[in-house]
């Protein structure tokens, strides 16, 4: 027993086992005495074989253990070089050829580890050492060895290779910086972590301090001295850091700091992190926070935070509007504020997440109601999605809307009226150049063909022609004062007016060429029967649609006139429809309302009578427009109120003034 | 009758200028060949009867633009799609009463308006006109 207890202690010390082998073989190699019986024991104790190769006789002898280690019997298996080798697996036989002639060459101890391939397959590990045993000629005349199975080792050996492997993997592939230190701070590891955050390589870092990373003067060292003691008592620590990378960058890192065991030592494991934007965002948040609450109580508008609803913060400004005191709504449901008929419309917004301003009814504590323009956004609060929304009471931009409104339609119908304002004074300038100067250059002339004429007969003529002339200027001035009577005399006394009263009363002016056409006139007044306006304007109207119907009717028909009125958006409209000649539009629509502009070879064709009414119907800021067919006949509408604005306006003038 | 004797029509519904212009080509033995025409219908219709008859079709027309029913502008608009089929070129010599700029510039305007003619027009006028236009 006592053997066996030698060599399980000798036994993790393999190096120094090999020499106690084989040196007392070298010293008496073939003695076989008790101490060499003695050593033998040992060996097979310690599972260490001895084996003798007689280089001469080409003798292989392997003792017991040998035989076990590669797996045979001595009865089965007759050891000699050629079997040997077959026990050698394959991928080590040069290996160990090699050690051999080493041996042979340099007279040393070799020393190899190969595997074995036993009969039935099985692999083993085996360290085998040799040397060789010289004569005086120097002639190498047996080389013997040792032999011992250490698959065992092996696996554990390779397990740990493995372990420490993927530890080292672990180490790099974190991305925080880790950091072994001694206990004096210098660095012992550093992982690729590390070696990122500050641009050094590991062999820059390993054996330096963490003075060499920090940025200067911003560190203080007492500080971080006191709290790795700490670390090293036992207590792990976390400090912030400034630390400098290889370019000069400055950053400020979280490092927390542990005391470990490294092959035995005690050391410190530092992790590091760099917190630069953390910290940016910590002090952005704090700001924006800052900003939020200023600007929050300095709205006009009701400010609250909200979840689905439920106030959890507001300002001063959303008990103003709403009539509620902070404490009142801090808590409570903010759909309350809202009318009824609008919270779902609300709800759907909060869910939805919508971040447009819209419109709802807001409710007041006493129940009054305000026009509410509602505005909110989610935001990320203490884990969770939360809502701020804005309140502005818009009853006031409502109203100012509303007279916007008004006052922007004022200024289009201001704007149509000067349109047709300019119109008309571009018509003027028609009139005067065409219907004024014609007569005039007339006159003119026939005074000097009157001149210049030697005929009695000639003479006659011209000045016949001349009195027509003058006649022509003259009725054509008086029209056009008439018409600028018209457009001057807005403040016309207006009164209320029967359309039927005033189409008998035309009827009865024009009684002898209704009857000399046989024409039929019908009217239906029922929808719009009175109107206020100018007597003498309207009398003309009629008079006017009237004779026109009158005086163009189509031979083939019997003529039907219809005078009907109807009110269509709060105008009052009228209606001159007849079955006569009708006017080609398309070619002459552009001049039915000018003056002196006649469509028909007809001996009563004056042109004047549209023109004049066009412009009474206008200067009251209404409108007249036509349908016309040839062969049909032609429909007249007068739209009396189209620009209410003439009207209104004036009214407000005279009673202003 | 001379074979060049120039065809005149007058398109205007202005009885004094179909007068004085009458006897004023008349006086100065210009052409004995004159077409009057009250309006621009009148004057169209004519054109259209005798399209294809160069010996009737008028040389120069002058031009009212201010008429009842067919005015000088819708003449002018008829008789461009008109004149490609009319046997003869006819010189339009616009002739008005208006100083109006915009009446002037629409004439210019008009590639078949030769001259714009501003009303009262006088003898000397109007015979060197016609001299210079049969010449």
């Amino acid at each position: 027993m006592i053997p066996k207890k030698r060599a399980v202690k000798k036994r993790p010390q393999k190096k120094s086992k090999s020499k106690t082998v084989v040196k007392p073989l070298k010293n008496s190699p073939e003695k076989a005495s008790d101490r060499q019986h003695h050593i033998d024991m040992a060996l097979e104790a310690a599972q260490v074989g001895i084996w003798e190769w007689f280089i001469k006789t080409d003798k292989v002898r392997w003792s017991k253990i040998v035989y076990q280690i590669f797996g045979v019997t001595k009865k089965d298996f007759k050891v000699d070089i050629t079997s040997y080798r077959t026990l050698v697996h394959p991928d080590d036989q040069e290996n160990l050829a090699f050690a051999i002639q080493q041996t042979m060459a340099n007279k040393k101890i070799y020393y190899v580890q190969h595997r074995a391939i036993w009969p039935d397959g099985t692999i083993k590990w085996i360290e085998a050492s040799g040397n060789g045993i010289w004569n005086k000629q120097g002639e190498m005349i047996k080389l013997t060895g040792t032999a011992q199975d250490i698959t065992e080792r092996k696996k554990a050996e390779n397990h740990f290779l493995e372990s420490e492997q993927s530890y080292k993997t672990l180490f790099n592939s974190v991305e925080e910086a880790i950091y072994i230190q001694d206990r004096d701070g210098i660095f012992m590891d550093v992982n690729d972590g590390a070696c990122k955050m500050y641009g050094y390589n590991r062999s820059e870092l390993i054996g330096r301090t963490p003075a060499f990373l920090s940025a200067e003067g911003k560190n203080d060292f007492n500080l971080v001295g006191d709290k790795i003691k700490m670390a090293l008592s036992g207590t792990p620590q976390t400090l912030e850091f400034w630390a400098r990378r290889k370019n000069g960058e400055e950053f400020l890192k979280e490092v927390r700091v542990t005391k470990g065991f490294y092959f035995g030592e005690e050391i410190l494991i530092s992790t590091a992190r760099d917190i630069t934007e953390r910290k940016n965002i910590e002090e952005e948040l704090r700001e924006s926070e800052q900003r939020f609450r200023t600007l929050q109580q300095a709205s006009f508008g009701g400010i609250g935070i909200h979840d689905k609803g439920k106030i959890m913060d507001c300002n001063q400004g959303l008990s103003d509007i709403t009539g509620y005191s902070r404490d009142e709504l801090i808590g409570s449901d903010g759909m309350r504020l809202v009318a009824q008929e609008w919270r779902e419309h609300a709800m759907e917004k909060i869910l939805s997440g919508a971040e447009k301003p819209y419109d709802v009814e807001g409710v007041r504590k006493d129940g009054s109601r305000y026009s509410l323009e509602v505005q909110a956004k989610n935001i990320p609060y203490q884990g969770k999605m939360i809502r701020v929304t804005e309140f502005r009471d818009i009853t006031e931009r409502k109203i100012n809307e509303a007279k916007i409104m008004e006052q922007n339609s004022r200024l289009l119908s201001v704007a149509e009226d000067l349109k047709r304002k300019n119109e008309q004074l571009e018509e003027f300038t028609q009139i005067v150049s065409h219907n004024l100067r014609s007569p005039v250059g007339n006159i003119l002339t026939l005074i000097n063909f009157f001149e210049t004429s030697e005929k009695a007969e000639e003479k006659a003529e011209y000045l016949s022609l001349l009195k027509e002339s003058g006649n022509t200027t003259q009725q054509t001035l008086n029209e056009l004062n008439e018409v600028l009577k018209i457009k001057q005399n807005k403040k016309i006394p207006r009164q209320e007016l029967h359309f039927d009263r005033v189409l008998q009363q035309v009827k009865s002016m024009l009684s002898a060429k209704i009857t000399e056409v046989s024409a039929t006139i019908e009217s239906d007044f029922s929808q719009a029967p009175s109107i206020l306006y100018p007597n003498i304007y309207l009398e003309s109207i009629f008079l006017n649609l009237l004779s026109n119907s009158l005086k163009y009717v189509d031979s083939d028909r019997k003529p039907e006139i219809v005078f009907k009125t109807f009110q269509s958006n709060s105008n009052i409209i009228l209606e001159a429809r007849d079955n006569g000649l009708g006017i080609n539009l398309e070619r002459y629509g552009h001049q039915v309302f000018k003056l002196h502009k006649t469509f028909h070879k007809h001996p009563e064709s004056r042109g004047i009578g549209l023109f004049m009414i066009k412009n009474q119907i206008e200067a009251l800021g209404g409108e007249i427009s036509i349908v016309s067919q040839v062969d049909k006949g032609t429909t007249i509408f007068v739209n009396f109120t189209k620009y209410n604005f003439d009207a209104a306006e004036d009214s407000d003038n005279s009673a202003g003034g | 009758m001379q074979p060049k004797t120039p065809i005149i029509a007058l398109v205007d519904d202005d009885k004094v200028f179909q007068l004085t212009t009458l006897r004023t080509i008349q006086a100065a033995n210009l052409t004995d060949r004159i077409l009057q025409f009250e309006n621009g219908e009148e004057a169209l219709s004519f054109l259209r009867l005798h399209a294809t008859e160069s010996d009737n079709l008028p040389d120069y027309i002058f031009l009212d633009i201010n008429m009842p029913f067919v005015d000088g502008w819708m003449f002018l608009d008829d008789f461009a799609t008109l004149k490609m089929g009319l046997k003869k070129d006819i010189s339009i010599y616009m002739v008005s009463s208006s100083i109006d700029p915009r009446d002037v510039n629409r004439a210019k305007g008009n590639k078949n308006v030769s001259e714009y003619i501003i009303k009262p027009v006088s003898r000397e006028k109007l015979i060197q006109l016609l001299k210079r236009a049969a010449a």
